[in-house]
C-alpha cells in the first residue's frame, strides 16, 4: 500500500478490504499481537506518507501541495478549476455519468469521433455479478467490506476535476478494479456457466474493438488520451495567418527571412503555428512557446521544438541561446510585459534580434469610438477580449528601450480594410508605412493598426542611449 | 495443493476438448501473463512498435531527474501538457513511485527507454497477479469458483476491462492496481 500511496494517493483506500481480511483472519492471535502487527503493517505506509509530504514540501513548500495551482491543464479544465478547484461536488454528476452510464459511441464532433470514458457496467457486464454478491453471498461482511473499499476509492475519483475524458472505458475505475473483481468473483458463484461465458465474450468484444478504434483515433491525431477537443483548434483559434503582404505577419516573416539558414528562432506565442508555417522550409531551427495545449498540438508540426507553457512559466534554459526572437502580437496578452520581455532579453545572447509587433491602441478608429463613448472588446483586433495591456507607438518604443533593446527599424501596418470589405485591394505603394527609429511622425500614431518593431540586444552602455532616445 | 488439483481434475474430465484446455491456460499465472503480453503487444503494435516511447513519457523524465538528484525535470519532454510549471521549472503532480521503478532502466537506457514496453510488462504482471489472487482466494474458501470460471475471470480482467485499452498506450495508470494486487497476493496466506 506504500507503493499505492506513492503512485496515486487515493488508491490507498483500496487496501481497506485486504487490511480487514488480514486482521479478521488473525483475530485469534490476541489483541496485543494484532496491535503489534497492525503497527508494523502501517509503518511502511507512514514512511511512504512522510516521503510524499517531504517530496511535496521540497517542491512547492506545502506537504499537501501537489502543485495543481500551476498545472498546465487544458482550457476546458482551467475555467472549472478556477471556479471550483480540483475537488468539488460540481464534478460528481458528469464524472458519474461518464463512469457509470455513458456508452462510448464514436460520435462525430467537428468531424472527429470523440469517446468520453464509458459505462463500467455496460462495457464490462460481467461486473453486474457484484450486485449478486451483495445480495446473496454469505457471510455478508466480506461483500460489504469490498463494497466499502470500492466506494471509498471511488469518492475521490468522482470529486476530481475531469475524469470524464477522451478514452474508451472508465480508466479511473482501474483504481478499484481489484476489490470489484473479488466482489464479482463472489457473485459469479450464483450465475450459470453460460451466462458467465456470454457476458465475458461481450466484454471482450467491447474492449478489443474499443482498443482498436481508440488506436485509430489517436493515430489520426483527432484525440488524445489526456485531451478533449471540444472544438477543432483551427476553429477555436481566432488568430489566423495574415497572408496579405502588408500584414504584421508578412512584415515579421520578411524581417526574419533574410537571416541565414541554421538560425535559431524563438516564436513566442505560436497559436496554431502560422508563423512557423510561413518560416518553414528556410532551414531555420524553429522553437515555439504556446500555452494553449490544443493550439500547440497543431503548431507542433511546424517547429523543431515546442513548449506548451507561458512565457513567464518557461524554464530559463528554454529561453536562451536563440539568434532571433519573434513576439508577434503577444506582449499585449501579458500582465507585465516589461518584466516578461526583460527576462527574455536578459536570457538571450547579446546581438539576438527581436521582432515585436503589438496593436496600436491610438488608432484613429479606436479614438473615434472612444470619443463616442464606446470601448467594446471583440474577438480579435486591437480591442481583442484577451488583451491585458495596450500600446501606442511611443509606449512600445519606451518598453523596448527599457528592457535593453536598440531599435533598428520600426514600421506600421495599415487598417485591414479587407476584413470589412473583402474586395478591397490596396495598392503596393500604400502597403506599409516604414519609419526609421528616430522619426517623430505623429501621423503614424493615428493611422497605424499594428506597430512592428525590429530591435536587437545590445551591450549595456548602448542600452542607456536607447532609453534616453525615446524618453 | 491436493484440493485444488482434485478440483481441477474433476473439472477437466467432462471438458477435456482442446478449447477448454486453451481456456484453462488463462487460469495459470504464467500462461495468462504470456498470453496477455502477446495480445497487449499486438494491440500496441497497431499504433507504434512495442519498444517505442509513448507521446508523454513523463515518468522517464522524472526518473532521469531523480537520478540527477533533483525533483524538477532536468530535461523538457516533447509535450509539456499536464505538467506543473512552477518557478521556471517543470514538475509532475503525480507521486513518484512509477518513476522510482523506472530508475534502473532510465539509468541504463536514458529517457528514451520504452515506457510502452515497461507498461506492457507491468500489465502482464497484473494479469498474473489476478490469476494468483483468485487461486489463493479459492484455496482459502473466500470464493468458490471452478478453474474454468477463474480462467474466464482472468481473461475478463485481461481483455474485457479498461486494462486492455490502457496497457498498449503506455499509460502509467496500469501501475495503480499492481500495489493492491500485490497486497492481496501476499496478504492471503499461501496454501499451495
Amino acid at each position: 500500500m506504500a507503493g499505492a500511496l506513492l503512485t496515486r494517493s487515493h488508491v490507498l483506500f483500496a487496501g481497506i478490504w485486504p487490511a480487514w481480511y488480514l486482521l479478521a483472519s488473525h483475530r485469534n492471535l490476541g489483541w496485543r499481537h494484532l496491535l503489534r502487527y497492525s503497527l508494523l503493517g502501517v509503518l511502511p505506509v507512514a514512511v511512504a506518507g512522510s516521503l510524499l509530504a517531504a517530496y511535496n514540501s521540497h517542491r512547492f513548500g506545502g506537504m499537501l501541495d501537489f502543485g495543481l495551482d500551476y498545472h498546465l491543464m487544458d482550457e476546458v479544465f482551467a475555467a472549472d478549476y478556477a471556479r471550483f478547484g480540483a475537488f468539488s461536488l460540481h464534478y460528481v454528476a458528469s464524472n458519474a455519468y461518464y463512469q457509470l452510464l455513458a456508452y462510448p459511441f464514436a460520435s462525430p464532433t467537428f468531424g472527429n469521433p470523440v469517446m468520453m470514458g464509458g459505462s463500467l457496467f455496460l462495457l464490462s457486464p460481467v461486473f453486474f455479478a457484484a450486485f449478486w454478491a451483495v445480495a446473496r453471498s454469505r457471510p455478508r461482511a466480506n461483500a460489504l467490506l469490498l463494497v466499502a473499499t470500492i466506494v471509498c476509492t471511488d469518492i475521490p475519483i468522482l470529486l476530481l476535476m475531469g475524469t470524464g475524458w477522451v478514452h474508451f472505458g472508465p480508466r479511473y475505475t482501474l483504481d478499484f478494479t481489484v476489490p470489484l473483481l473479488l466482489l464479482t468473483a463472489l457473485g459469479l458463484e450464483h450465475w450459470s456457466a453460460r451466462t458467465v461465458r456470454w457476458l465475458t465474450e461481450i466484454s471482450l468484444a467491447h474492449y478489443i474493438c474499443g482498443a482498436i478504434v481508440l488506436a485509430q483515433i489517436l493515430d489520426r491525431g483527432c484525440a488524445n488520451v489526456e485531451m478533449v477537443q471540444v472544438m477543432a483548434p483551427e476553429q477555436d483559434c481566432p488568430y489566423a495567418h495574415k497572408a496579405e503582404p502588408w500584414s504584421s505577419h508578412s512584415r515579421i516573416v520578411a524581417a526574419l527571412a533574410c537571416l541565414p539558414p541554421g538560425t535559431k528562432i524563438l516564436d513566442v506565442g505560436t497559436a496554431t503555428g502560422t508563423l512557423g508555417q510561413a518560416l518553414s522550409g528556410r532551414g531555420f531551427l524553429l522553437h515555439g512557446i504556446e500555452p494553449n495545449p490544443s493550439w500547440a498540438r497543431v503548431a507542433r508540426a511546424y517547429y523543431a521544438e515546442l513548449d506548451c507553457c507561458t512565457l513567464d512559466g518557461a524554464p530559463e534554459n528554454r529561453l536562451s541561446g536563440h539568434d532571433a526572437v519573434a513576439c508577434a502580437d503577444v506582449l499585449e496578452h501579458l500582465a507585465d510585459p516589461e518584466k516578461s520581455l526583460r527576462r527574455l532579453v536578459n536570457l538571450e545572447p547579446v546581438g539576438c534580434r527581436f521582432v515585436i509587433s503589438v496593436p496600436n491602441v491610438a488608432n484613429v478608429w479606436v479614438r473615434l469610438n472612444l470619443l463616442l463613448g464606446r470601448f467594446d472588446y471583440g474577438k480579435r483586433g486591437i480591442l481583442d477580449g484577451t488583451h491585458l495591456r495596450f500600446f501606442t507607438r511611443a509606449s512600445l518604443l519606451r518598453l523596448v528601450a527599457a528592457v535593453g533593446l536598440q531599435v533598428a527599424a520600426f514600421s506600421a501596418t495599415p487598417v485591414p480594410l479587407h476584413l470589412a470589405y473583402p474586395r478591397h485591394k490596396r495598392r503596393p505603394s500604400e502597403q506599409n508605412v516604414r519609419h526609421e527609429p528616430g522619426s517623430r511622425d505623429r501621423g503614424l500614431a493615428h493611422v497605424a493598426w499594428l506597430s512592428v518593431c525590429r530591435a536587437s540586444r545590445q551591450e549595456r552602455v548602448r542600452r542607456w542611449e536607447s532609453e534616453r532616445r525615446y524618453r | 495443493m491436493t484440493s485444488c488439483a482434485q478440483s481441477r481434475a474433476q473439472y477437466l474430465e467432462p471438458h477435456s476438448d482442446l478449447s477448454q484446455r486453451r481456456l484453462l491456460c488463462w487460469e495459470s499465472p504464467i500462461w495468462s501473463a504470456l498470453l496477455a503480453l502477446a495480445v497487449y503487444s499486438l494491440l500496441a503494435s497497431t499504433r507504434a512498435l512495442p519498444w517505442a516511447v509513448s507521446s508523454s513519457p513523463y515518468y522517464n523524465y522524472l526518473a532521469d531527474a531523480l537520478l540527477h538528484g533533483q525533483v524538477n525535470l532536468r530535461l523538457v519532454p516533447p509535450i509539456t501538457h499536464d505538467l506543473i510549471a512552477f518557478d521556471g521549472q517543470y514538475y509532475l503532480y503525480w507521486p513518484p513511485f512509477p518513476a522510482a521503478l523506472l530508475l534502473p532502466f532510465v539509468a541504463v537506457f536514458g529517457v528514451d527507454f520504452s515506457d510502452i514496453a515497461f507498461t506492457l510488462g507491468v500489465a502482464a504482471l497484473n494479469v498474473a497477479l489476478v490469476a494468483l489472487v483468485l487461486r489463493e482466494a479459492c484455496a482459502r474458501s473466500l470464493i468458490h469458483l471452478s478453474p474454468r470460471r477463474r480462467a474466464l475471470l482472468v481473461l475478463f480482467f485481461a481483455l474485457g476491462t479498461v486494462h486492455v485499452t490502457l496497457a498498449p498506450l503506455g499509460a502509467g495508470m496500469v501501475h495503480r492496481p499492481t500495489g493492491c494486487l500485490c497486497l492481496c497476493r501476499f496478504g492471503l496466506p499461501r496454501s499451495y
